[in-house]
């Protein structure tokens, strides 16, 4: 189903998004008619080869055979009063597929978020491998009201086997429609022939993002002038799935998609949609809406910022004290009814851009020199920088300058310590709409995670004669990671969070009897995170009057004998490495200096395009010194070189540090 | 926490009927809790109706409790939710903040369970209190709720107040997560009695619950001088339950015969028929309204082609018996459910047959569709089934079918090449179901690693991998191997250590259970069967066991010095030890507990598990043979192993180690 929203699906943002938008329907006497409507399904179903099917797509529980999508605006315009007002859309899905695997539900029943009254036919028919042929209609489906008050219309379909082909018809009638269309163009079923329509009336004027930099969607355009209407026809064959891998791009860095917006759609009579002219049209539009919210002789922002940043002497210092006051006393809510910053002050709340707008006003008043920003998100794809929408920026954020360094702040995420920039906003475009001095132009954001080190561990272990190992873990976990774990301690309660930090304990081989474990500055936000636990362990050492084996296993190393495998041919996305990565771990091990270590410890050391990799271990007397480095790379890479990131993070287990077995020197 | 479900694949879910719904509670930890309910039985024309009048109550305590967004108030296909008002801080809330829907199951196609979901307001406040009131009216009294109590860290307490006529009987059960918590019971009229449970103190939740995030929950009983009301023995709920059972819709004669032909035996046409709905009937639930209980006619299961266990169970019952054969079904409960003595509708979410062979029951699920005739899968085994058998229903535990290990496994490792060493593994019960399903539906890289999920969870530092199927038997399936055994084998300079505990069986989090007294519901594990074959030349091994023997779990590890077989004049041993030729044999044996854990076998679990985690660290040791005598006096048998018995467990080991 396409997303008829702006942008991501429900994200509060993009409902923002959406009020900025008015939409006007009126009468009209010249209509664009419908062109596209359902199939009679006259053509006769045809069986396929399923064993053919299967050899081409093994990982395939079905395959579509056709795929045809249609999404068709009917309008009118010049209106004359007493003419009746339509602006209607039709969307329309024909498809046809094949079912390699009757246990996967997604093809063997109907199930679609469709309202019963916006369903205008549903034509089904299904051939099963004997030749029997079922329809189904609307009457046979069950309608379930969700509990968002949507409804889901479904059928099961009867005697499903590996070979029945399937097809279906519907069409669907949005009497509400909106002025953007976005429509996935590759699912996660392999397709033979996709069909996408686009039809829209003649005298109406739209925009297409590009998918990729000089690189449009690839589509033709037709005229029906009797019917008033141009049509997109886009159209693809032999598409594979779309399938999920770690470290892949986001789903529209990979695949094609129809995004489209509507820039000028007369209904006469003085009524018109119109999009943007330009970014600068744009950010003029936007800042009545959010920017210049500081109501005429209204001394609120001003005060409220002299009382925050009182004995401030630096930028830094006043950043800091404004991000606090916000963190601490606005909540960030998409229905608050504040219409300008003094509302948000007091009543303490407000939706995102306005607080965004305030905490930009805020920092003016205490003379820090900053943007506003509306950024892209890397889950949207490519940045057209010609598609001038709200869908393609709608992320706010601020670029304060801060002794000469841009800082960006994220004030709509709780607590999000200044300069660190979620995954999906590094590197991205942003649209400056204003600075102290004038409007801007379009920015990049730094590619970075806020701090080189995602995760640092240290071991403290000590080995006592009778065999207890005594261990001191201290993580310290930087940049988003610190914020996304802060986040998720911040509302557990003293025993919840004692629960849990003793589930994060690397040893899960029992026999641990705990010390001590503590958070040391879970609200310091600004800080790296750190924890620290302290237990001992009385089930890893083995002592015999000769030796001593001291087994790792559970600690420094996997005591399961599972392992997966990964093929790197069978690699599909492209490898996407959003930034440089780097964890580190040092381990300390202390035992009795009667004893002799006989294991030989080997380092390690191997880097490639993606990073590397180093082990280095110290021995002196009594004690085991390792230092283990992994680091990755920001990278963009094909999925043909998926065996080289092998390389590297499958060599993770030759940095385990294996069981050591000591002579005991009795 | 090391918490494994050891099938290869999530098994369907099957979906009897939803029992009590909660509301969503992510946000609502910190609230004090308060259910008042009052039943009313009434006598009518030919029996009685029931309903009940409902106030929920709650207080919000924390900061976080605050952001509790939505209340829900299901209503299942036998109820009917009427006159719902909720207050919150003394403010009735707007009817347009409340949506009627259908609730969803993860599970089921359609569901016949609605709700009224509640949004509460943004701005509630700590010390806000919602108070939310409705009316529901039964079907019949059969539906009499089961009612349960949250986990939540406020005061949390029920009411339950039951107007009943006088000559009618009332009684009760209740199961509860705390040793402490008691229900209070007062008569107070002649037709009115009252049920409280309250002064229930915060705790957290605990691993392996056998009620997870619930604090009790309570059943009522009726009964009349004619008999029960509600059916609350298992021959009343049978003869109620097949009551509701639909009487038409037989599969024509023909179609009978074609679906048993060639079936010579009772058992090959109970078979026929059970291979017949696993296979070629696809899982479907449409619950929706009496479907939540009542299964579809076999003529619908049919002609459809899908259904659910209790369509599928109910398909094989009617057709056997219309061959001849007394196939039943059998109602019990795979997911969490309070069990209580007597039967109820909501105590159970699945449904199966059982067949009484030699004075037995034999159960079979026809739900599950990579599970061959004669077994069971192992979310079913240990449960306790309601078989439906008329005046002679009882409730039976079902049991493995086989009592040979689910996995055999053979290792065969030479010590200059541990890391080429092979495995045979035999697989069967439901270790079997898990791996047809993989060799059936799954292929090349993926199937391998689906396959080593089967196996190489439960093997300490040995992993399997290249598996190939050397025997696809009925019920047994055995696969080679290759095998790297190089991080499970310790190397010193003068022995070779082999660890005892080579399986990875012991779950440490169940040894939180510690501190209470309360059941354990333990999740399902395999009985293993594991030999090591090891050559290791120039080296010899002191015989040496590990035996721990709690009531409901058991772990043995042995090594056995063969020299003395090969000099035995007994042929067999000398015929076993020239077959093994200078390879020394280690065996490892686990047999696992019990689902339900109580009592003694439950603290006799605990002591196991507390051993098992212990001799993580003890060791059969090889000693160069030119050495071994001087070294076996270095090294004594250790008398603190050989006496650490404890009631449930028995250790016997001269390891190293100690």
């Amino acid at each position: 189903m396409y997303l008829f929203t702006p942008d991501a699906p429900g994200s509060t943002l993009s409902r923002i998004a959406a009020l900025l938008v008015a939409v006007a329907v009126l009468t009209a006497c010249t209509t664009a008619k419908r062109t596209v409507l359902p199939s009679m399904q006259t053509q006769p179903l045809n069986l396929v080869d399923t064993d053919a099917y299967s050899s081409k797509y093994p990982d395939a529980n079905g395959v579509f055979l056709a795929f045809d999508h249609s999404v068709e605006h009917v309008a009118t315009k010049d209106n004359a009063y007493g003419v009746t007002q339509k602006w209607e859309l039709y969307e329309t899905i024909q498809r046809r597929y094949v079912v390699l695997d009757p246990d996967d539900e997604a093809l063997t029943q109907f199930e679609e978020s469709i309202d019963a009254e916006d369903l205008q036919t549903l034509r089904i028919r299904m051939m099963r491998p004997d030749g029997a042929v079922s329809r189904f209609t609307a009457t046979d489906a069950e309608t379930v009201t969700n509990e968002d008050g949507s409804q889901t219309l479904k059928i099961a379909y009867p005697n499903v086997t590996r070979g029945t082909v399937i097809e279906e018809v519907y069409d669907v009638k949005d009497e509400s429609p909106g002025r953007f269309l976005d429509v996935a163009l590759q699912i996660r079923y392999p397709v033979d022939s996709l069909r996408f329509r686009f039809a829209y009336p003649d005298w109406w004027k739209i925009r297409v993002k590009d998918i990729a930099e000089d690189e449009p969607l690839s589509f033709e355009t037709s005229q029906d002038a009797e019917n008033n209407k141009t049509t997109i026809r886009y159209s693809a064959a032999d598409l594979p799935a779309v399938v999920d891998e770690p470290y892949s791009p986001f789903y529209k860095e990979m695949v094609d998609y129809f995004k489209m917006e509507i820039v000028d759609a007369n209904f006469g009579n003085g009524y018109r949609l119109e999009g943007f002219f330009g970014w600068i049209d744009f950010g003029e539009q936007f800042e009545k809406f959010a920017i210049d919210k500081d109501p005429l002789f209204s001394r609120e922002v001003k005060r409220t910022t002299e009382e925050v940043t009182e004995g401030a002497t630096t930028d830094q210092e006043k950043v800091t004290r404004i991000m606090e006051y916000v963190t601490s006393n606005i909540e960030i809510d998409a229905r608050s009814s504040a219409s300008d910053f003094d509302d948000v002050i007091d009543e303490g709340s407000g939706h995102p851009y306005l607080v965004n707008g305030l905490v930009q006003a805020m920092l003016t008043r205490a003379g820090v020199y900053s943007s506003y920003l509306l950024v892209h998100s890397a889950s949207d794809g490519y940045f057209d920088p010609e598609f001038y929408s709200i869908s393609e920026m709608y992320i706010p954020g601020i670029a304060a300058n801060v002794d000469g360094e841009s800082v960006y702040l994220f004030p709509y995420l709780k607590d999000l310590p200044a300069g660190l920039i979620p995954q999906a906003l590094q590197g991205q475009r942003a649209l400056a709409i204003k600075t102290n001095d004038g409007y801007a132009s379009l920015v990049d954001l730094p590619r970075r995670d806020g701090a080189r080190v995602s995760l640092a561990e240290a071991y403290d272990v000590e080995i006592s004669e009778e065999g207890v190992v005594s261990v001191t873990e201290s993580r310290t976990y930087h940049g988003t990671l610190a914020y996304a774990l802060r986040k998720q301690y911040e509302d557990l309660t003293e025993e919840e969070t004692t629960d849990n930090l003793k589930e994060t304990v690397s040893y899960t081989e029992g026999g641990i009897e705990w010390t001590t474990h503590e958070i040391r500055n879970p609200e310091a936000f600004g800080e790296p995170l750190e924890v620290e636990l302290k237990y001992t362990i009385d089930n890893l050492v083995t002592l015999t009057p000769e030796e001593v084996l001291v087994q790792t296993s559970g600690l420094f190393s996997t005591a399961s004998g599972e392992i997966t495998k990964v093929n790197p041919n069978d690699r599909r996305n492209p490898i996407d490495i959003a930034f440089d990565q780097r964890q580190e771990v040092d381990v300390t091990i202390r035992y009795p200096e009667s004893w002799t270590l006989t294991t030989e410890l080997a380092d390690v050391e191997f880097e490639n395009d993606f990073g590397a990799v180093q082990s280095t271990n110290e021995l002196t007397p009594g004690q085991i010194t390792a230092k283990h480095r992994v680091s990755l790379r920001e990278s963009k890479r094909p999925a043909s070189e998926m065996s080289s990131l092998l390389d590297l993070i499958g060599s993770n287990s030759k940095l385990s540090i294996p069981t050591l077995v000591f002579q005991s020197g009795s | 926490m090391l918490v494994r479900t050891w099938h290869a694949t999530v098994l369907v879910g099957c979906l009897f009927l939803c029992s009590t719904v909660f509301p969503s509670l992510s946000h609502a930890q910190d609230i004090a809790y308060t259910e008042h309910v009052d039943l009313f039985l009434e006598e009518k024309a030919g029996g009685y109706s029931l309903r009940s009048e409902v106030r929920e109550t709650f207080t919000l305590m924390s900061e976080r409790s605050t952001d509790l967004s939505t209340w829900r108030v299901a209503e299942h296909f036998y109820e009917d939710v009427r006159r719902l008002k909720v207050h919150v801080g003394g403010e009735a809330v707007d009817t347009d903040q409340i949506q009627y829907h259908q609730l969803e199951s993860r599970n089921a196609f359609l569901t016949g369970t609605n709700a009224y979901t509640i949004t509460l307001p943004r701005d509630m406040k700590v010390g806000t209190g919602v108070s939310i009131s409705y009316e529901k009216t039964y079907d019949a009294p059969q539906y009499a709720p089961i009612l349960q109590v949250p986990n939540l860290s406020g005061t949390v307490a029920l009411v339950v107040n039951v107007h009943h006529p006088a000559d009618v009987e009332v009684g009760s059960e209740v199961v509860v997560m705390d040793d402490s918590t008691r229900m209070e019971s007062e008569r107070l009229s002649p037709t009115r009695l009252q049920f409280v449970l309250d002064k229930l103190q915060p705790r957290p939740d605990r691993p392996f619950e056998i009620l997870p995030q619930r604090r009790a929950a309570m059943m009522v009983s009726l009964k009349d001088a004619s008999g029960w009301i509600t059916p609350s023995r298992p021959a009343a709920f049978a003869g109620w339950y097949e009551s509701l059972l639909p009487t038409g819709g037989a599969v024509p004669d023909s179609v009978v015969t074609d679906l048993v032909d060639g079936a010579a035996t009772q058992s090959d046409t109970v078979a026929a028929l059970y291979d017949r709905m696993r296979s070629e009937v696809r899982y479907l639930l449409n619950a929706k309204g009496t479907g939540a209980i009542v299964p579809r006619t076999p003529r619908a299961v049919l002609d459809t082609g899908y259904g659910d266990c209790k369509d599928k169970a109910y398909f094989i019952h009617r057709t056997a018996q219309a061959l001849g054969i007394d196939v039943r079904m059998a109602l019990l409960a795979v997911g969490p459910k309070p069990e209580f003595d007597a039967p109820h509708p909501a105590s159970f979410d699945h449904v199966v047959n059982a067949w009484k062979v030699g004075g037995e029951w034999r159960f079979f699920d026809p739900t599950h569709e990579h599970v061959p005739f004669g077994n069971v899968p192992a979310s079913d085994v240990g449960q306790r089934a309601l078989v439906l058998d008329g005046e002679a229903s009882e409730f039976v535990t079902i049991s493995a079918p086989n009592e040979a290990p689910d996995i055999s496994l053979v290792l065969d490792a030479s010590t200059d090449a541990l890391d080429r060493a092979s495995a045979q593994i035999t697989v069967r019960n439901h270790a079997y179901a898990a791996v047809r399903e993989i060799l059936d539906t799954e292929t090349g890289l993926r199937r391998e690693n689906e396959l080593v999920s089967v196996f190489g969870p439960w093997l300490y530092k040995m992993q399997v991998g290249s598996l190939l199927v050397i025997d696809d038997g009925e019920h047994t399936i055995t696969l080679h191997a290759d095998a790297n055994l190089s991080d499970f084998l310790i190397a010193s300079p003068t022995r070779l250590y082999v660890p005892m505990t080579a399986l990875r069986v012991a779950e440490p989090a169940v040894l939180e259970r510690r501190t209470d007294a309360m059941p354990i519901r333990f999740p399902s594990q395999p009985s293993i069967d594991a030999t090591l074959r090891l050559r290791a030349p120039g080296h010899t091994v002191t015989p040496d066991s590990l035996v721990l023997d709690g009531d409901s779990a058991s772990f043995t590890a042995r090594v056995e010095d063969r020299s003395a077989d090969a000099e035995s004049g007994e042929p067999s041993n000398r015929d076993a030890a020239d077959a093994l030729g200078d390879r020394t044999v280690f065996s490892y044996q686990f047999r696992p507990p019990k689902r339900i854990l109580d009592g003694e076998a439950r603290a006799g679990f605990l002591d196991f598990t507390d051993s098992l985690l212990d001799a993580k660290r003890k060791m059969f040791v090889l000693k160069p043979v030119d050495t071994s005598v001087e070294s076996d006096a270095d090294s004594p048998p250790n008398p603190d192993t050989q006496t650490d018995s404890q009631d449930d467990t028995q250790t016997d080991s001269n390891s190293a180690d100690e």
